[in-house]
């Protein structure tokens, strides 16, 4: 054939990289390799966009290893994990602008990761540890270590839950009034400013008198700082007193609370039997500090902490819009142990998913306790990794009708069921090529309003999937970008703006 | 070569072990002007450190435990002598600096008179400690084995960087170690220790994060600072190697053989990244000729190259990467690394 008779080949789609089976299968609108462009319109491409620096502070935080959106009652915010590595400390941090940093608010020793969730304001930190299990690495709640809460306004985070109160209080008949006679166990419970109620605590035994109300003294104020109020709590009146002062059933008595930690009285409380109906018992069941795990979620308004560092394939589940309060008892669900972690927890359409590093299970809240949740294994193949599961703009958590999932077997969709073709299916070679042991690296996020999925790889470059043509695997567009430094976490918050934190090392 | 003694300072150490309670360490003003004066020795006046006293005799030697001295001192106090100079802190001391050997001496001031005695089964002897020696701002990455030796014996101490101190801590008798009793209860009861040695400076690094990521066939520049103290002269170069680690956590290390020197003067090296470098945070490690103790390598400084780690934002529209120059407070503009696309083969 002659020149002349060549017939032009136009192309004039870009549909992004192409990476499955060898060079000459990659499609003549698509990529046998490229980096550092975006893709915009239906079927343009250009550099992609530049970062800024986004402190604007003399002495910017450095080596960041994990950074969350952190949506406060004021403000969208971020918190982030900052570590020293002569110290080898973690330190987190909280941004709430370019200008303003609180921190640190907790430092731990070798806390080189850490999970988070806010509710209602505060946020939820536990440290995680990387450790091995033979050659394979897996993450735990770091050893030794627990779930912290911090308030959102600058001060330090503080161990979640706490101890019951100490010390001796005393019972007398008060002024005139009115109560079942007979023996009763009366206690205080103490409310933290995040709500928390605390086991009963300063139990004494006494007799009532029909007559009279009932006044309590040297009730000492709590030894933390951060209880607001005190809460009397009783026994029914006991027919036979065996002596044991926790083994019975205990409930808030109306109106008999101490509003504030100073006061060390209450007099002059009347109540009947009938009265008591808001059981308290359960507080005897907390975990007064609950140990830090791998993954934190919420469900149901409950906050779940996963995979301690004793107990892989458990989850912490707290009561009912009460976070620090985890029964030791019931408040327990267990995905089956077969030596791997627990590695995410996610709700989707009221189902709560649990994943390991290849297993997918759900449990469904049936209105019992936690440990009577029914199980249904969804997968026993695909699973994910502790940042494995998209979260969407700034709310930390799935917000749409399906959640994309980070699996070995690439990057699903997930509804119920992992999708499949995966939505990677056009870059398979390229995403089987990670370094399957340093999944723990991998952090996706969602960018509905760019319509763009960005993926910090192991390697510590990023990986983007433009989703404008259409989620579904033949329209994605993907291209990874690199930057002069290692990329190691991503965070999106304010609706759309994308945060890139970065580290000197990899772990 | 040159040499180097630790000059007291107002901080003393403490006792522990089996002679906490007994013992205590104080600041004297010199090996011979010790309270008790023992028969002076210039030899070993430089270099005092400190003088343990004691009020009572230390058990028999059946019951002795192992037991300490420590003396610690902060990295920013001037403790380090060179050459005779004026003396410098740890943190001040040049890129490059290598203690070669430190020797612990020390005096008994109690029993001057009496006959020295031969303690050496009376020292608890470890193993020799080796060290990296970390000059802020600067290279890391030095090591290098500290040697001991006490006076009338072979006892070993150790010389630790502990945080952000250093602690030298003079171990002494383990239970059942034998010696002259009636010497060892007198033994720490006035007794002085003193510090020398020598050190060198022969090689030097810093870690390099380039702008971009490196690759075969980038010059990189390399400067010493001529207002330093003794700057590095790299026209005395040896050898220079680049150390990186790659995505899997693997080291790696790479020669720059002499070919690839392009300009190596006295303030100024100038090399090309050769072949299979593919690290974005490099470590350049040069090894020069020895040089005296008098001259010191400088401190390197690189043209191009930061720690830019930090928090981000992507910005649409921007054409260039923003990073922080965090080792000098600023920020600097760099370019992408070098977007390109490959399509599918044409007829393929």
């Amino acid at each position: 054939m002659t020149l002349r008779g060549h017939e032009p080949i136009i192309i004039d789609k870009f549909n992004g990289l192409y990476q499955r089976g060898d060079n000459d299968s990659c499609p003549l609108d698509h990529f046998q390799d490229c980096k550092n462009i975006q893709f915009y319109g239906q079927s343009a491409f250009r550099t992609r966009p530049g970062i800024d620096i986004s402190q604007d502070v003399a002495v910017p935080l450095e080596n960041i290893k994990r950074v969350y959106n952190y949506p406060t009652n004021t403000a969208n915010t971020l918190i982030l994990l900052s570590y020293d590595y002569t110290t080898n400390q973690g330190k987190i941090y909280h941004i709430v602008d370019a200008t303003n940093v609180f921190g640190p608010l907790l430092t731990v020793t070798g806390m080189v990761d850490f999970a988070f969730v806010p509710y209602a304001g505060r946020g939820y930190i536990s440290p995680i540890g990387y450790y091995t299990q033979g050659d394979l690495n897996i993450e735990k709640g770091l050893d030794n270590e627990f779930l912290y809460v911090y308030a959102g306004d600058g001060t330090a985070a503080r161990k979640a839950a706490g101890a019951a109160m100490s010390g001796t209080m005393t019972v007398a008949n008060g002024a005139a009034g009115h109560t079942d006679p007979g023996v009763k166990i009366f206690g205080f419970v103490s409310e933290t400013i995040s709500g928390y109620l605390s086991p009963p605590g300063l139990l004494t035994q006494f007799s009532t008198n029909a007559a009279f109300s009932v006044s309590f003294g040297s009730v000492d104020a709590s030894g933390d700082p951060n209880v607001v109020a005190r809460h009397l709590v009783a026994t029914k009146s006991i027919p036979a007193f065996n002596g044991d002062l926790q083994g019975y059933q205990f409930y808030f008595v109306p109106n008999a609370t101490i509003a504030n930690n100073t006061d060390t009285f209450l007099n002059n409380i009347s109540f009947y039997d009938a009265d008591l109906l808001d059981d308290a018992s359960h507080l005897l069941d907390n975990y007064t500090e609950i140990p830090a795990g791998a993954a934190l979620t919420l469900y149901h308004d409950r906050l779940i902490v996963f995979c301690t560092f004793d107990e892989i394939s458990i989850g912490l589940v707290s009561n009912e819009g009460e976070p620090e309060a985890i029964s030791q008892i019931d408040g327990i669900i267990v995905v089956p142990p077969d030596g791997n972690p627990i590695t995410n927890g996610q709700e989707l359409r009221d189902v709560l998913y649990v994943t390991k590093r290849s297993r997918t299970v759900s449990f469904a809240d049936n209105g019992d306790a936690p440990s009577a949740w029914p199980l249904v294994i969804v997968d026993n193949a695909l699973g994910t990794s502790i940042h494995g599961i998209a979260t969407v703009l700034d709310t930390g958590s799935s917000s749409v009708d399906f959640l994309i999932v980070c699996t070995y077997q690439g990057v699903s969709l997930f509804n119920g069921r992992y999708i499949t073709p995966e939505i990677s299916w056009k870059i398979e070679q390229f995403w089987k090529d990670q370094d399957r042991n340093e999944f723990r690296f991998i952090q996706i996020i969602n960018a509905p309003i760019q319509k763009e999925i960005y993926i910090i790889l192991p390697d510590r470059t990023l990986l983007v999937g433009n989703y404008a043509n259409g989620l579904d695997p033949q329209k994605i567009r993907w291209s990874p970008w690199s930057f002069a430094m290692g990329v190691n976490t991503i965070g999106i918050f304010n609706i759309d703006e994308i945060i890139i934190g970065s580290d000197l090392v990899i772990s | 070569m040159g040499t180097l003694r630790i000059t007291r300072v107002a901080a003393v150490g403490t006792v522990v072990g089996g002679l906490a309670g007994v013992c205590s360490a104080t600041n004297d003003t010199g090996w011979n002007t010790m309270t008790t004066p023992c028969t002076t020795d210039a030899a070993l006046e430089v270099g005092f450190i400190s003088r343990i006293f004691c009020t009572t005799r230390t058990p028999s030697p059946a019951a002795i435990t192992l037991g300490s001295i420590v003396f610690e001192f902060d990295q920013g106090t001037a403790l380090f002598s060179l050459d005779g100079d004026p003396a410098i802190s740890f943190n001040s001391l040049p890129s490059g600096f290598l203690a070669t050997d430190l020797t612990i001496n020390y005096k008994i001031g109690g029993h001057c008179g009496n006959a020295q005695v031969d303690m050496t089964a009376n020292f608890y002897v470890d193993d020799v400690l080796v060290h990296s020696v970390v000059n802020t701002g600067a290279a890391i990455d030095f090591s290098g084995n500290f040697t001991y030796d006490i006076c009338q014996g072979n006892d070993l101490t150790g010389f630790e960087i502990i945080g952000t101190r250093l602690k030298i801590e003079i171990v002494h008798a383990s239970a059942g170690a034998g010696g002259n009793n009636s010497a060892y209860g007198n033994f720490f009861s006035n007794t002085a220790f003193v510090a020398t040695g020598n050190y060198f400076i022969f090689r030097q690094s810093t870690i390099i994060t380039p702008t971009d990521p490196i690759e075969e066939g980038d010059t990189v520049d390399v400067t010493s600072d001529p207002d330093g103290i003794n700057p590095i002269d790299f026209s005395q170069l040896l050898t220079a190697t680049l150390d990186w680690t790659d995505s899997d956590g693997n080291p790696h290390s790479i020669n720059i053989p002499p070919i690839l020197w392009i300009t190596f003067t006295i303030h100024f090296f100038r090399f090309t990244v050769p072949a299979g470098v593919t690290g974005q945070i490099v470590i350049l490690t040069i090894t020069s000729t020895q040089f005296s103790g008098s001259v010191a390598l400088g401190k390197l400084m690189t043209i191009f190259f930061e720690n830019a780690t930090g928090i981000y934002t992507l910005v649409p529209g921007k054409t260039n990467d923003t990073l922080y120059d965090n080792d000098n407070g600023d920020t600097i503009d760099a370019k992408f690394p070098d977007p390109f696309w490959k399509t599918g083969f044409i007829g393929g």
